[in-house]
């Protein structure tokens, strides 16, 4: 026999084969692509939930980059308004002028509180209000004097009852103008003043932009503390997770490994906690809390050599003559052999104490960030479910010592924690946050003395929101 | 290209398809059309995934991340060639994958467990598919994965080193003994029947 005809016997009887159509294996493809379009964001496209992660990072990190440009566009505005304020204001004390109309006592009332009005806003430039009554004093002002003619005029404004601000109203203008200047003088300086006024307005209209945010504008003010924060935070939050099991075990193990591998599928998990947070430095926190993790598994066991032995017990009554009953019992039994497909959902329970260091930057009151990295301390780990020993038979679980495949610690000890945090700062007090993150315990769920050791590293997406419990008054 | 498959509703047929037809669906993602294309080509290709796989359950396993990733890509099928042909080549590949997380070791058999010495065609043409099947499943992993890729497949020794990444001599090697183990546990299979 050549090697060719043995080569060519095999192909025509296997390449064309039909092992028929295993319909089950149809049905977890159904399942497999509804679960994948489901958890397509954060399990099943990690290399995409990844970019999308870092294109979010890269957005928030320019729009942070903005906000701090165009805070130092708010800072030389204010600076270039302070510079026209002095200049307008030289100007117009210049104008010494005598108004015996009411109008133009009016005229320089408005003047006048315009000129306060000024003193103040540029201070503070609050609101667009303030900045609108500052412009329509100043068109108010600038139409009176227009109508002055070279007769001398006596005006004496009144007070002044717009003005709030006791400062204010102890300086009350008392414009007594008296007009001993010649038309060409005053309309040079009149000439200087709408100057003056026409670089304030550019400079109002700037501010009415809507290009600077009210949270922009404010001024950062000291805390109590100085540099040093007191805020308390307390923060709740849920996460999908994603794990990934690894198995250490001696090489005699790797089918076993593999055979474990192939009939147990990651069902992902969450995680839940709350935690708090405090300041221990301008940027630096401290956050200590309770975290509940739970890790989803399924085990399919396939047994091509299912065997049902089914016993069936006839009874029949035979009446012979009256009084002669016979009863007849057959006892047969029917054994049948099949496939049989036996699916366990696994559920592996954590609770932790984290404890996270965590570094904070950015515009405390828009968007920050914050790298967070520390211990994680189980406190207690429990589960439900089967697994396959050695001899690939399914076994449950236990929390107990001891070699067997299904003997799994209750403690598992110290792990790690690593994230980072993207704040958006709702309110004065309240944040909402999202954490992607990474954590991976040292210990083995599994006993020491077990054949092989079963680890878990687990990432997720941790979203929640952050109140701080402290007051503005109280950091 | 020219087989049809009809979809039922209720045991009555409502709709003839081309293989093309269903080719269509599928890009379109009816499921109707992707049940059928399972249905005509998962039986064959389980063969495939038994032939390479260490057990039923993992030949599933294989089977169903094949049929994802043929339902995934279909859109890319030109047209050109045979369809089943591209699907056994998508199934291939997934199974040459399983193999390579297990880590698979070319191992060398001991010399006394290999009987070069040729056989009758009569002593194996009473085989059947089954039993075939079954004496492959016995071969060590790289002979298997040899075997399997150059008879089977009809891929080349240069193309299953390239695939495996190993030594065109160690491809070549590997199928000789594999061929020659098969021989063996066929001889001694009729030596057991014939006793």
């Amino acid at each position: 026999m050549t090697d060719k005809l043995f080569d060519e016997f095999v192909k025509s009887k296997l390449e064309h084969y039909d092992s028929g159509a295993p319909m089950h294996v149809w049905e977890r493809i159904r399942e497999k692509e509804k679960d994948d379009k489901k958890g397509f964001f954060f399990f099943k496209r990690f290399w995409l939930t990844g970019i999308v992660m870092l294109t979010l990072t890269g957005m928030a990190y320019l729009t942070w980059n903005s906000v701090t440009k165009n805070n130092e566009k708010d800072q030389q505005v204010t600076a270039a308004n302070q510079k026209i304020k002095y200049n307008k204001t030289t100007s117009v004390q210049t104008i010494k002028e005598t108004n015996s109309g009411n109008q133009q006592q009016q005229s320089s009332a408005d003047l006048s509180v315009a000129e306060n009005k000024i003193t103040t806003s540029t201070g503070t430039l609050n609101t667009d209000k303030s900045n609108t009554d500052v412009e329509k004093n100043f068109t108010g002002s600038v139409a009176a004097h227009s109508s002055i003619n070279t007769k001398q005029r006596t005006a004496s404004a009144g007070e002044n009852a717009a003005l709030s601000n006791s400062k204010q109203k102890s300086d009350k203008a008392d414009y007594t103008i008296s007009q001993q200047q010649t038309t060409a003088d005053q309309q040079k300086e009149y000439a200087l003043s709408f100057t003056g006024m026409a670089n304030y307005r550019n400079s109002l209209n700037n501010f009415r932009l809507g290009n600077i945010t009210q949270s922009t504008n404010r001024p950062t003010c000291p805390t109590v503390n100085g540099p040093y924060r007191n805020d308390l935070y307390i923060e709740f939050y849920g996460s999908p997770d994603y794990t990934m099991r690894s198995f250490s075990n001696p090489s005699s193990l790797n089918n076993y490994i593999a055979l474990r591998r192939s009939s147990e599928d990651n069902r992902n998990g969450f995680s839940t906690g709350i935690r708090i947070a405090k300041n221990i430095g301008e940027k630096m926190l401290i956050k200590a809390g309770v975290n509940y993790s739970q890790i989803n598994e399924r085990l399919r066991i396939v047994n091509e050599k299912e065997k049902q032995l089914t016993q069936i017990i006839t009874i029949r009554t035979v009446i012979r003559a009256p009084g002669d009953t016979l009863f007849i019992r057959d006892t047969t039994y029917f054994e049948q052999s099949g496939t049989r497909y036996r699916t366990t959902y696994n559920r592996y329970r954590f609770i932790d104490i984290p404890l996270i260091f965590s570094y904070e930057f950015g515009n405390r009151e828009l968007l920050s960030f914050s790298i967070n990295a520390g211990p994680v301390f189980n406190i207690s780990s429990f589960y439900r479910g089967e697994v396959l020993d050695t001899s690939l038979s399914p076994v449950k679980i236990l929390t107990a010592k001891g070699n067997g495949a299904n003997n799994w610690r209750s403690n598992i000890g110290v792990g790690i924690f690593a994230s980072f945090a993207v704040y958006k700062h709702m309110n004065e007090r309240l944040q909402i946050f999202g954490e992607p993150y990474l954590r991976y315990n040292f210990k083995p769920v599994t006993q020491n003395t077990n054949f092989v050791n079963q680890r878990y590293l687990i990432t997720g997406m941790q979203l929640g929101i952050r109140y701080n419990l402290q007051s503005e008054r109280q950091r | 290209m020219s087989k049809q498959v009809s979809i039922y509703k209720n045991n009555v047929p409502i709709l003839i398809l081309t293989d093309h037809q269903l080719i269509h669906g599928c890009i379109k993602n009816d499921e109707q059309c992707q049940r059928k294309l399972f249905e005509r080509f998962a039986g064959k290709m389980l063969t495939v995934c038994l032939r390479y796989a260490t057990d039923r359950m993992e030949a599933e396993d294989i089977l169903q991340d094949a049929f994802i990733k043929v339902y995934r890509n279909i859109s890319q099928f030109k047209f050109e060639g045979s369809f089943e042909g591209w699907v056994r080549r998508i199934v291939v590949n997934t199974a040459l994958k399983y193999c390579q997380k297990k880590r698979m070791k070319f191992d060398e058999v001991k010399p006394d467990a290999v009987n070069v010495g040729g056989i009758e065609p009569s002593a194996y043409s009473h085989l059947n598919e089954t039993e075939l099947m079954k004496l492959i499943h016995h071969l060590p992993d790289g002979y298997k994965l040899v075997f399997n890729l150059h008879v089977i497949e009809g891929y080349s020794h240069e193309e299953i080193a390239g695939m495996l990444n190993i030594k065109d001599s160690t491809s070549r090697s590997q199928l000789v003994k594999a061929r020659r183990f098969l021989q063996n546990e066929i001889f001694k299979l009729q030596k057991s029947v014939a006793v």
